[in-house]
């Protein structure tokens, strides 16, 4: 792995899952190491389920989502949050025919805006509540942690392991 | 101004605004206007200085970005609004990075382009319910976009 990481219950998912020791250090890495991944020798290439691109489209498309959620947590008190339907949006918003650069521009830089929000926000944001309509009220750190291991998990599909 | 303009009635704002005459040409153009004239700007002596403008650019795209992904993807979803100067305190518009919040504000501009793009005119078409304005297309968000953009262009450069 390109940095360390450790196991951690993931309420969202109820499952032991990984995410980076360091979790806003290891989050702020993951755009180049993703896309560093995609010249690994063995990655993916394609074959079942998303290629590449769309991958990556999905990854900055659930950044925006994430940004969102993080701005909302931040500034309301405990807000319900939207759902959304990925394989929808996979479909409609056109994963197999988005750009790959402009994919992976969108995924860093919203990426680095969050963790800056993040940061700023310090201890008492993180602990701030919002609630979602299938997984209830977690504080914000539940969900950063989930899309922590989320990006760990399409890491792993990219490279195969 | 560095594209022609026209004045418009915007279906959002409820009131005439300075529209770009080519939306779309206007709103991949404005991250590097902005990014000039926000270089050039003096700290404002009250209000918004170049800092929190920046920061608040780059969040309203996240906000459209968010949105237009919903109005593509959901039939006539009902938008949930924001109130930016909650936004601005709770979001340490004074204390953020200029250079981050102009990095995201390019790349979600042009994502979000892209994906206006790949949904064509019947995308545009596509309707969201707001709770104060009822019925809006994606193409009235749009040009309010443009036109956002364009007033804070103004604003910068004390026009």
């Amino acid at each position: 792995m390109d940095f360390p990481t450790k196991t951690n219950h993931c309420p969202i998912c109820d499952a032991d899952v990984e995410i980076p020791a360091d979790l806003f250090a290891g989050m702020g890495q993951m755009p180049r190491v993703i896309a560093r991944a995609f010249k690994e020798p063995h990655a993916m290439g394609g074959g079942e389920g998303w290629t590449p691109p769309e991958i990556v489209a999905h990854l900055a498309d659930i950044e925006v989502g994430l940004g969102w959620r993080i701005r909302q947590t931040l500034a309301e008190d405990e807000p319900v949050l939207r759902v959304f339907n990925q394989e929808r949006w996979a479909d409609v918003l056109a994963y197999s025919e988005r750009d790959l650069a402009t994919s992976l521009a969108a995924y860093g830089a919203n990426r680095q805006l969050n963790l800056e929000i993040l940061r700023r926000a310090g201890e008492a944001g993180i602990r701030r509540i919002y609630s979602h309509p299938e997984f209830g009220r977690h504080p914000l750190r539940v969900l950063v942690e989930h899309i922590a291991d989320h990006d760990l998990a399409h890491l792993h599909q990219i490279r195969g392991a | 101004m560095d594209f022609e303009t026209t004045t418009a009635r915007c279906e959002i704002c409820g009131r005439d605004v300075g529209r770009a005459a080519d939306v779309m040409a206007a709103l991949a153009s404005m991250p590097e206007l902005l990014e000039r004239a926000l270089a050039a700007a003096r700290p404002a002596p009250d209000g918004w200085g170049p800092r929190e403008v920046a920061a608040h650019l780059a969040d309203t795209e996240v906000f459209r970005g968010w949105r237009i992904r919903r109005i593509v993807a959901e039939e006539r979803p009902l938008i949930d609004g924001f109130d930016e100067e909650v936004w601005a305190i709770a979001l340490s518009y004074a204390e953020r990075n200029i250079a981050t919040s102009l990095a995201a504000f390019a790349a979600n501009r042009r994502a979000n382009l892209e994906l206006l793009r790949l949904a064509g005119d019947a995308g545009l078409r596509r309707e969201y319910r707001h709770e104060q304005l009822g019925l809006l297309t994606l193409d009235d968000l749009v040009r309010h976009t443009s036109d956002h953009d364009l007033a804070h262009l103004r604003q910068i450069r004390g026009e």
